[in-house]
């Protein structure tokens, strides 16, 4: 069974409403109705506590549900990327000051400018890569 | 070389101009799937900037609105990603033609 289906049926189960549930979860009942309907997923902290409130077992929650266990592992890879990006971003800014101080020394300036474009272009595949 | 140089440079402009277009249309259907208001000026704000950070700034304005799996169009946005990303090759490798035809022309 899917995640959305449980949630909802524990609720029920536990005689709770979409805005009480929320107001314990510290969201907005909106978000509750999307974990319910399966239009979005909660992050793992979220799954965990909803587990301890409805006294179930996480094994019981995702069993069955891969889609939510991809939508973790795109979303922990999106966290990477996003590192990457940052760090492929200061390189960019390390370079072009590079290039300012050491302008009077060609092949340093060409190697550099290299790096540079080789940054923007990584920088643009991860963004469009985020997107 | 003239005509050689012009060739890259319209080449250039097209592949850039394509570029912004096709930005656009990914943001703009990344917006609509996370129910954000004004889908298309964000697009048209986003993919309009010279340097990527009209991009940056709505990766970082998107945060917190989670993705409708019922309004994304998976298949459309994988195309348009690989396309923004083939152009953007083909930018690149224009520019660096277009460098070299400047540099070996002198």
């Amino acid at each position: 069974m899917i995640i959305g289906e449980q949630l909802r049926q524990a609720r029920m189960t536990a005689d709770m409403s979409q805005e009480q549930l929320a107001e314990i979860m510290s969201v907005s009942r909106q978000t509750i109705s999307n974990w319910e309907n399966s239009r979005s997923y909660p992050d793992i902290e979220r799954v965990m506590r909803l587990a301890e409130l409805y006294h179930l077992s996480l094994d019981e929650l995702l069993r069955g549900d891969q889609q939510m266990v991809r939508a973790w592992v795109s979303a922990t890879n999106a966290v990477r990327t996003g590192k990457i990006l940052a760090l492929l971003l200061l390189l960019n800014l390390i370079w072009t000051i590079g290039i300012v101080l050491f302008s009077q020394i060609v092949w340093l300036t060409v190697v550099l400018l290299l790096l540079l474009v080789g940054c923007i272009a990584g920088a643009f595949y991860l963004v469009i890569k985020l997107i | 070389m003239n005509w050689l140089l012009m060739i890259l440079l319209i080449t250039l402009i097209l592949a850039a101009g394509l570029l912004a277009y096709l930005t656009s249309q990914l943001v703009a259907l990344d917006a609509t799937a996370r129910g954000l208001a004004g889908p298309k000026l964000l697009a048209f704000l986003a993919a309009g900037s010279q340097n990527g950070s009209g991009l940056l700034a709505y990766l970082a304005l998107r945060r917190g609105h989670p993705l409708d799996r019922r309004k994304d169009r998976p298949q459309l946005r994988e195309r348009l990603k690989i396309a923004s990303i083939g152009l953007f090759a083909i930018l690149l490798v224009t520019a660096i033609c277009s460098v070299l035809v400047l540099i070996t022309g002198n």
